[in-house]
């Protein structure tokens, strides 16, 4: 049976996140990122394209992303993205195989409201408005090694407040 | 599945692969721990996903924060005095003597840092169009006012009608225009990044602290100028000197070069270029942007067996009189693809050729400078098209004369000035689907060569499906 737009519409925007983060890891912009997800979901519910499950859906949003990514540096940087196609596929297949991220998506959201304001701003520099490190360092005052150290440590104590907040997954599930 | 372990600095290098600072042989080393170790992937989904998340409650944080708010003084402004009062809690007399001079000449350090960084301090003179200002602090405000301080934080333009001039308090200017992004340091010395767009600026003469710095993607530049036009993007910069010169250093290899005036330099990431500045070529009247080489602001589309055409994209005009209005554009730079200027004259045209979903009214816009350099203006004309029901082809022509400035303190014409970049809107409300195949201006003898298309005149809109 065919999947109605609505419901189409429903599943990309529980796998948003994912989604633009998987478009992320080709373009490391994270408006662009936005950018390419609003297209994807435009694409499948404008092209000539439908979808008779859930997982057809979501391998044809991983592929369109980051084919959108792939285009995307071309235009804008004239590069071929670092990381090689089959790399993205196999990421975007992890991705696939765990759950939606509804309740991962909220408590990383809690997570990064509890971070300390510095932090935070480190982040807010570093990703929303895509400052290189070397001159977030500049703005924190320390040496880049030092920055490259700190960025590293809050996501690993983001990632652990995540995992704190959730119920432990099946052993074979784990990364 | 097996569980693989990554270490603490594993995931740090991974970190610095994805800020691109790692050598080739590192990076390398990086893609094969992903392509073998899950974990290792793992982290790099848990940084994607930080930074997506990150940046969408600092979306939702700007959205709810809403409009203007006043700055409040840069903490760094009263650090100096602070630091000089803890010295007074000495007790013996002949170290509060001591005391006092460190306090003294603190204060005289921070008062003369103060004073120098006063006179670099830029305040916003005039502005129109969409415009964002983010503080050090990570504060962003909307609709910034006249007289605003823009020093420490960044100011962008954010719709090609945008125009934004600050002002230094030695009376020199700097010129946003169209889609612009720049980093204006508060430092004691007059430092400004353009991370990308055109930026023009009349300067005066450099004091003895030295002229300005200006740093882009590609390029670091002293300026020894009064005058000079700048453009830059990820991939290029273009320096025009028009009034003094430039010191160029190129970042990918730091090669250094000086541009003298009257000269142009482009300046890529490519080491094998030669860093050789140029005089611009005698203006020429006509000019075709190749697409999609030319193009700052649409979605490429190839067509098959075509040379395919550029898709409007929306863009907010957040200070539209009536409320933010999103619109459609298609953009294109002259200076991203043509050696010589393109000169404007009433009798020109500017032609948009494209394909409209149904009939409505294109904005056809441009950004000129003066023929000796810094940024003349904006200027804007409009049109009803018609297509067919179910849309069609059109070809818009809009003569020279057509066009009006945006601001009173624009030229009243565009006879004259030389073209930057030029764009086709349509109000996205409207739903018109705009797709441009070809933007080109001819100059009029061109237009006097030119067969008429269709029985289409100068000045007229036609259509074909």
């Amino acid at each position: 049976m065919i999947l109605t737009e609505k419901e189409v519409l429903q599943i990309l925007m529980t796998w948003r996140h994912r989604v633009e983060a998987a478009a992320w890891v080709v373009v490391r912009d994270s408006h662009a990122s936005e950018d390419i997800f609003q297209n994807v979901a435009l694409k499948a519910l404008t092209r000539d394209v439908s979808f008779e499950s859930e997982s057809a859906v979501l391998s044809w949003a991983f592929i369109t992303a980051r084919r959108e990514g792939i285009d995307w540096l071309r235009r804008r940087r004239r590069e071929t993205p670092e990381i090689g196609v089959e790399l993205i596929d196999l990421m975007c297949l992890e991705w696939l195989t765990r759950d939606p991220g509804g309740a991962r998506v909220e408590a990383l959201r809690e997570c990064l409201e509890r971070v300390p304001e510095e932090s935070r701003q480190l982040l807010r520099w570093r990703y929303f408005e895509g400052r290189p490190c070397q001159e977030v360092a500049r703005m924190v005052g320390v040496k880049l090694d030092a920055l490259y150290k700190r960025l590293s440590r809050l996501h690993e104590s983001l990632r652990d407040c995540v995992e704190s907040r959730l119920p432990p997954l099946p052993r074979e599930e784990q990364a | 599945m097996m569980e693989q372990q990554l270490s603490a600095e594993e995931r740090e290098q991974i970190v610095r692969f994805i800020d691109g600072g790692l050598s080739r042989s590192r990076a390398a080393a990086v893609l094969e721990l992903l392509g073998r170790n899950e974990a290792a992937r793992a982290w790099l989904r848990e940084v994607a996903e930080h930074a997506v998340l990150i940046s969408e409650l600092e979306r939702s944080e700007m959205a709810r924060r809403g409009e203007y708010q006043r700055m409040r003084p840069h903490p760094q402004e009263a650090g100096a005095l602070r630091s000089g009062r803890r010295w007074l809690w000495t007790g013996a007399v002949l170290a509060m003597a001591a005391a006092l001079v460190v306090v003294a000449i603190s204060w005289a350090v921070a008062w003369q840092r103060d004073r120098a960084r006063e006179q670099w301090q830029a305040v916003l003179e005039h502005s129109r169009g969409s415009l964002q200002w983010t503080g050090d602090g990570g504060k962003v405000i909307s609709g910034l006012e006249p007289g605003a301080r823009v020093s420490g934080g960044t100011l962008q333009t954010l719709s090609t009608d945008s125009w934004a001039v600050f002002r230094y308090r030695d009376g020199s200017r700097i010129t946003l225009a169209g889609r612009a992004e720049v980093v204006v340091a508060d430092t004691a010395r007059r430092v400004i990044h353009l991370r990308r767009g055109s930026l023009s600026a009349d300067l005066q003469p450099p004091q003895r602290e030295g002229g300005m710095l200006l740093h882009t993607p590609t390029a670091e530049v002293r300026v020894l100028s009064t005058r000079f036009d700048a453009r830059a993007d990820e991939t290029y910069t273009t320096l025009q000197a028009n009034a003094g010169r430039l010191q160029v250093r190129r970042k990918s290899d730091g090669v250094i070069n000086d541009v003298p005036e009257g000269h142009r330099v482009v300046v890529t990431l490519r080491t094998d270029a030669l860093l050789v500045p140029r005089r611009p070529g005698a203006p020429v009247p006509d000019w075709q942007a190749e697409l999609p080489e030319c193009v700052t602001h649409g979605k490429w589309v190839p067509v098959e067996g075509g040379k395919g055409r550029v898709k409007a994209e929306p863009l907010l005009m957040l200070h539209h009189p009536n409320g933010p209005q999103p619109v459609e554009v298609v953009s294109a730079s002259v200076y991203s693809c043509q050696p010589a200027p393109v000169e404007l004259q009433d009798a020109s045209e500017l032609v948009l050729r494209g394909r409209l979903r149904r009939s409505g009214r294109v904005y056809v816009g441009l950004t000129a400078t003066f023929p000796g350099g810094g940024a003349a203006g904006k200027f804007l004309a409009s049109q009803p098209v018609e297509v067919g029901q179910g849309g069609g082809d059109f070809v818009l022509r809009v003569p020279g004369a057509d066009f009006v400035p945006l601001e009173e303190g624009f030229p009243k014409s565009v006879a004259g000035l030389q073209l930057e970049d030029c764009w086709g809107v349509t109000c996205q409300e409207d739903d018109l689907g705009l797709e441009v195949v070809a933007m080109e201006v001819h100059g009029p003898r061109q237009m006097a060569r030119l067969p008429q298309e269709g029985g289409i005149s100068p000045g007229t809109v036609g259509s074909r499906r």
